[in-house]
């Protein structure tokens, strides 16, 4: 078995909503209630689903940009252990849970604080989605692309422009764009400034919070052949989060479909493309634009709005929205679990019938 | 891409931070009321810095003003006195050039102690947010509540009439506006994914604060200052007109307008009798205000990210 490079356990993210005079607390925006997902090492994991259903969130949240409300997050820990931690917290004995707690404060990257904390910020990296808003408009691309070097004093700050022009070369740019705003620069290329400082402290793992969504088509791809060869070359681990199946298909190795704060299904992006298990994976595939006129295929319209996450519907999720509920659908909460070949993962009652 | 030369070090002839500046000082001296502003406040910079060439101080303090006898009534200018005399004969030529370094001295100590104030706790307030923020935010309302001019003169009246005493109820009162103003902005740029990609490079808060939040939120309080020196010459002077500032016979602009209250009316039959007591002080003030506030609108112009470029 192969060990996951990142093993998210149970992870919630409520927002607070508070109301009245005294700011009480009266509800919870739940963006994510109990998601489990895991990262292996080296591939390109795809999080896909529609506006407002927690991609962004979780990337944030496994950033440490906002801190988490509850669960877990393994960063780089042999599955063995893992597994003896998480029996441990699920066992009875208050022995056992203490123990596991102790040793969460130390490997949790969700728990650990300081110089843990930033030891951990060099291996995981973010590359945002507009780069006109992500790199900051008074600093020289210099400046930028050193940033987490300077933070984490990884370099001699002698070294510090020598390594930012071998970084600027890696993804495309040379010594010339060095002392230059990024206002002087298009969306392409200032794209390509991030993925270098990204690049900086030589990650294992890069977040892509939908790094393709503000660019022109032909400089999506541009980036996209770029990435991959990244990854090829530095072996990299990504997160790829976007609502553009076709770049999720491109790119990844294994798709994450997310809805209202939860995983829906797991799997291999070709199985997965091939054969959808989850309604709500399918909605969502049949709403890819086929480039031919001639091809008349069905496509499954989902009726309604995203339910409100202060107030997600009882039982699966989806079932409002999802012509094949029935009854227990809207009870019973269904779990992930194995769905037909190769580590692919559903959550839905009744996938074999489909 | 002046240069093609792939050879070419990385330095630069020109860093690209002067070639900034030297873009803004363009922008600058683009508008000609700004350059009159820059001009007006050039002439007095340099009165003030050469005031003991211009009229050698007699005294041992130099911000009191020589008098020529203890005639009551003004005189209009002549040989002597250049600019004529206020009451009490104190000669008005010098008050002008001496008060023009008190002029320059309260506005900047006042203005001074105002940004860092007002940066501090903007700063603060805005980047931190929360209890912090509701707590700073409040103490402005607080100074917001009390009209400004009356809590003044009760401050000042507390803690003593003199320059000094208008000086520090003069940065009391005026911080919350900095405060605020930077706090907003900072509001709205906390939220930026730089800030985000900062803190994910493992940047401090201090770091953060100091290289990505200060220089990108300054620019509004950077113009309010530059509009409030004027203000604040203004108000220091109408505090000394009230008799709240400086004694009789100190070289202080508000101080000598307060001495011309009497004449203002002029003589039975000629109003304008003694107009030289009141119209040099009143214009002088004028002019050094008028330059702070066109250089004030100039560092906008110049400032304002939506103008700056395109």
């Amino acid at each position: 078995m192969t060990d996951n490079l990142i093993d998210i356990r149970a992870l919630k993210k409520y927002y607070p909503v508070t109301g009245g005079v005294f700011r009480r607390h009266v509800a919870d925006v739940k963006a994510l209630d109990g998601v489990d997902l895991t990262i292996r090492k080296g591939e390109c994991l795809g999080l896909v689903g529609e506006s407002g259903c927690g991609k962004t969130t979780l990337g944030k949240t496994l950033m440490r940009l906002h801190p988490s409300t509850e669960g877990r997050i393994y960063f780089d820990t042999a599955g063995a252990e893992v597994d003896a931690i998480e029996a441990s917290l699920a066992s009875s004995d208050p022995a056992e849970q203490a123990k596991a707690m102790a040793r969460l404060r130390e490997i949790d990257l969700l728990s650990v604080g300081g110089k843990r904390l930033l030891a951990l910020r060099q291996k995981l990296q973010v590359v945002f989605q507009d780069p006109t808003n992500s790199l900051d408009p008074r600093m020289l691309v210099r400046d930028i692309v050193a940033e987490p070097l300077v933070a984490q004093r990884l370099v001699d700050p002698r070294h510090i422009p020598d390594t930012v022009i071998e970084l600027l070369g890696k993804v495309g740019l040379t010594r010339d764009h060095l002392m230059r705003y990024p206002h002087e620069f298009s969306g392409g290329q200032r794209q390509r400034i991030a993925v270098a400082r990204a690049l900086s402290t030589n990650p294992r793992f890069i977040l892509m919070d939908e790094p393709t969504s503000a660019l022109d088509v032909s400089v999506q791809a541009q980036i996209l052949n770029l990435l991959k060869k990244l990854q090829d070359e530095m072996e990299l681990t990504y997160l790829f989060v976007t609502h553009h199946l076709l770049v999720v298909k491109y790119i990844s190795n294994r798709i994450a479909v997310m809805y209202l704060g939860k995983m829906c299904e797991v799997g291999p992006t070709a199985e997965i493309f091939a054969s959808p298990r989850h309604p709500y994976t399918r909605a969502l595939l049949s709403a890819i634009p086929v480039p031919d006129p001639e091809t008349k295929r069905e496509k499954i319209i989902l009726t309604g709005d995203v339910p409100n996450p202060i107030n997600p519907p009882k039982g699966c999720r989806f079932h409002p929205r999802c012509s094949y509920a029935v009854e227990r659908c809207r009870v019973e909460e269904p779990l992930l679990e194995e769905a037909g070949g190769k580590d692919r993962t559903v959550a839905c009652h009744r996938w074999k019938e489909i | 891409m002046e240069t093609t030369n792939t050879e070419q070090p990385v330095a630069k002839a020109v860093s690209p931070r002067f070639q900034e500046l030297t873009f803004t000082a363009k922008r600058l001296f683009k508008n000609p009321l700004s350059t009159i502003g820059l001009a007006i406040i050039a002439f007095f910079l340099i009165i003030a810095i050469f005031a003991p060439v211009i009229c050698p101080p007699k005294y041992a303090d130099p911000f009191k003003i020589p008098h020529s006898g203890w005639k009551i009534e003004p005189q209009p200018p002549n040989a002597q006195h250049l600019l004529g005399t206020t009451q009490q004969q104190y000669d008005m030529l010098y008050g002008m050039v001496w008060g023009t370094r008190g002029a320059f001295k309260i506005g900047l100590i006042v203005v001074g102690a105002n940004l860092i104030i007002g940066i501090l706790l903007g700063a603060i307030a805005g980047y931190f947010g929360g209890i912090v923020d509701e707590v700073i935010m409040r103490v402005t309302d607080v100074f917001y509540a009390i009209p400004f001019l009356v809590m003044a003169m009760a401050l000042v009246v507390a803690i003593g009439r003199g320059l000094t005493a208008v000086i520090i109820v003069l940065i009391i009162l005026e911080w919350p506006s900095y405060t605020r103003v930077l706090r907003s902005d900072i509001l709205v740029i906390r939220n930026k994914e730089y800030i985000m990609a900062a803190r994910a490079s493992g940047s401090s808060h201090f770091a953060i604060i100091l290289r990505h939040v200060l220089p990108n939120a300054m620019y509004s309080v950077l113009i309010l200052a530059s509009l409030n020196i004027g203000t604040t010459i203004l108000t220091a002077a109408a505090l000394s007109f009230l008799g709240l500032g400086s004694e009789t016979g100190t070289a202080d602009w508000g101080q000598i307008v307060s001495m011309c209250r009497n004449w203002i009316i002029g003589a039975p039959g000629n109003r304008f009798a003694y107009w030289y007591t009141v119209f040099i002080p009143g214009f002088v003030i004028t002019l050094f205000v008028l330059g702070w506030n066109l250089l004030g609108d100039a560092v906008r112009d110049v400032f304002d990210p939506k103008l700056r470029r395109k």
